[in-house]
């Protein structure tokens, strides 16, 4: 009896720092910092992702600013 | 007179509430999980990574069909109305008199719905919210798509397939056919 009341109490003590830590964790997931791992072993962080969208916004560029040169180009004289 | 007031209050709870629920709805807050598992975050950052590529290269497809119409011997208007197609996607540099006579309202790149679709991709956490903005990706890319193969053109028609072909996994994930946890 006296040692189920003492692991309650233990328990009780150490809460707010179980708590912390899952709350940290989730954070962690939420921003990137702790990063998932797949069950083949391959981690694929935020930043891996983030990257992904570089190339895309480095190509985006490109292509508006081709095709508004392009659409220039044929326009430039017509007044 | 005390149950009157204890009604009220409950009314007014049960308000507030149905307005948080409102407000989450309406900035797509709905659709995240709010605390997602490590294969959850793992699974949803695997496809958006792919459609992210994928994309990219429908861009690059986009502005070959684009390169592709000026050195053929077609109409001005379908020069146009292809360039005009690539720019609703893509945005542009700067909105000049010229593009918005010939195009009407063009946004910037930064304000592109391909762009703010993809921005969202970074941060998918959940399969939900990763299909949600899949959608949008998809919404913003076929029109071209549908330019260029309604273009009566057939070279224009083909890179208008093959544009659709290379946004074949995207499909599949909108779809479900792609595991997503």
């Amino acid at each position: 009896m006296r040692v189920a009341f003492d692991i309650i109490k233990e328990i009780i003590r150490l809460a707010p720092v179980i708590k912390g830590t899952v709350d940290s964790v989730r954070e962690a997931l939420a921003t990137g910092k702790l990063e998932a791992v797949t069950p083949q072993g391959e981690v694929l962080t935020r930043e891996d992702v983030l990257a992904e969208f570089d190339k895309l916004v480095a190509v985006q560029h490109q292509v508006a600013a081709d095709r508004a040169q392009s659409i220039e180009d044929r326009h430039r004289d017509d007044n | 007179m005390a149950k009157k007031s204890k009604k009220k209050w409950m009314v007014a709870v049960a308000a507030s509430f149905g307005l948080a629920v409102s407000m989450a709805c309406a900035t797509g807050k709905a659709v995240t999980t709010a605390n997602p598992t490590t294969d959850q975050v793992q699974s949803a950052r695997v496809l958006a990574k792919q459609v992210l590529a994928e994309t990219r290269a429908g861009l690059k497809v986009a502005n070959e069909a684009g390169n592709l119409v000026k050195q053929l011997p077609i109409s001005v208007a379908i020069k146009d109305a292809v360039d005009c197609a690539v720019l609703k996607v893509t945005g542009v540099p700067q909105v000049t008199p010229v593009l918005t006579r010939v195009c009407g309202d063009l946004v910037t790149e930064d304000k592109a719905p391909i762009r703010i679709a993809a921005q969202k991709l970074v941060n998918v956490t959940a399969c939900a919210s990763l299909r949600t903005t899949v959608a949008e990706v998809l919404g913003a890319i076929d029109p071209l798509m549908n330019k260029l193969k309604e273009a009566g053109v057939p070279a224009l028609s083909a890179l208008g397939v093959s544009l659709d072909a290379i946004f074949a996994f995207t499909r599949q994930v909108l779809a479900g056919g792609e595991p997503c946890v």
